[in-house]
């Protein structure tokens, strides 16, 4: 299966945080089901890390980043160093991740 | 009528913002519908850009207090025509900013990203004011100020405008770039995120320069990485970040100086104003 950014969100610009989660709630659904999933950014001139951490990085809180390289690939369009981007994206929610047990585990 | 006076220099610095988080507070302390002139007979510089700012502290005391704010036209045109030429004042006659120096003065929608990216690209990336800047270099900086104009839009709490402009001086060979916001400022949802460990302005934009986010706290999601980039771009490029929410005034060139660390401002005004300085000559 094939998801659009541009077709989400209705726009070429994907920045903010609510055009993120609208993207994670179609990756999140096809993950749950264990479908592979392709995620274009086909058509977007500009993408924020906002917008990433919320499409992309919270799927790091929620999965493993097994789970998600086995059935998440991508189409990177025409934004510069956006591999880049992701990489940093994916590295900062698995550092959230581990800090947020961390608290967890110290407030219980 | 009542009038508050600007005096000496308006600089992108501790003092320029003080003139005018000043005026912000001259206008709460007056009767609900007041009109006040802004006297510019007393100032010899107004920085460009900080028409922004002016803007947002007018839009502000127009909104919340109903006051009208004039000002002196011909004053203003004989020695401050940048305040036309940048748009930030109209009149029925057309004024070109026959010096190039301008990044008009503009308002945008806390939700007109597309708009906003426009401006960026056309007036902002393009003037002849910038530093040569190859197109990853460009680029940066778009998804930068994107970054930056997305986390007003996500945290101000507010869903009033933002206000960006920007001023080229060809003599120092310098482009100032302000964009403010009128929401809560960084420190309520830091102190919050914080459990109360982080209690002043200040710290709060220290905090987020870090690299630290409020959004695992609020949002479940993880955050993080938009103005620590443009601190980093700054760095390695000789320009200047200066970071003002509420009462914190936080500039990267004092470093280094017993301001480093940043200044508090006596009567502040609020959300948070980001200034960036671009230096022409890499």
């Amino acid at each position: 299966m094939k998801a659009t950014v541009r077709n989400i969100i209705n726009s070429s610009v994907a920045a903010f945080h609510s055009d993120g989660l609208q993207v994670f709630a179609v990756l999140d659904k096809n993950l749950k089901s264990k479908k592979h999933i392709v995620l274009s950014f086909d058509g977007v001139k500009h993408c924020s890390t906002q917008f990433l951490n919320a499409a992309i990085g919270k799927l790091y809180l929620k999965y493993s980043s097994k789970t998600i390289e086995e059935y998440l690939s991508y189409n990177l369009g025409i934004i510069p160093h956006l591999a880049e981007k992701i990489k940093e994206v994916k590295e900062n929610a698995l550092n959230a991740a581990e800090y947020d047990r961390l608290i967890e585990r110290a407030t219980l | 009528m009542e009038i508050f006076r600007l005096e000496d220099k308006i600089t992108t610095e501790y003092s320029g913002h003080h003139q005018l988080s000043r005026f912000y507070h001259f206008g709460m302390g007056l009767p609900q519908g007041s009109e006040i002139q802004l006297d510019f007979t007393e100032a010899e510089w107004f920085d460009g850009n900080l028409c922004a700012l002016l803007w947002a502290v007018a839009y502000v005391l127009k909104k919340n207090f109903g006051h009208l704010i004039s000002t002196d036209e011909i004053e203003i045109k004989n020695r401050f025509d940048i305040l036309f030429r940048n748009g930030f004042l109209r009149t029925g006659e057309v004024i070109l900013d026959n010096r190039k120096s301008a990044v008009p003065i503009q308002d945008f929608d806390c939700s007109d990203k597309e708009g906003f990216c426009k401006y960026v690209n056309d007036e902002l990336l393009s003037h002849r004011g910038m530093p040569a800047l190859g197109k990853d270099l460009k680029d940066k900086i778009m998804e930068d100020l994107l970054e930056v104009f997305c986390n007003s839009q996500h945290h101000a709490g507010t869903s009033d405008p933002i206000f960006v402009g920007g001023q080229y001086y060809p003599k120092q060979r310098v482009l100032k770039f302000t964009m403010v916001d009128v929401g809560d400022g960084f420190l309520p949802r830091v102190n919050k995120a914080t459990n109360g460990k982080i209690g002043s302005n200040l710290d709060a934009i220290l905090w987020a320069l870090q690299g630290n986010s409020t959004k695992l706290f609020f949002d479940k999601c993880p955050g993080g990485l938009g103005i620590k980039n443009m601190y980093k771009y700054c760095k390695e490029n000789g320009g200047v970040l200066q970071i003002i929410s509420n009462d914190g005034f936080w500039s990267s060139d004092l470093e280094g100086t017993i301001f480093e660390g940043g200044r508090v401002l006596k009567a502040p005004f609020i959300g948070i104003t980001i200034n960036l300085i671009f230096r022409k000559d890499l």
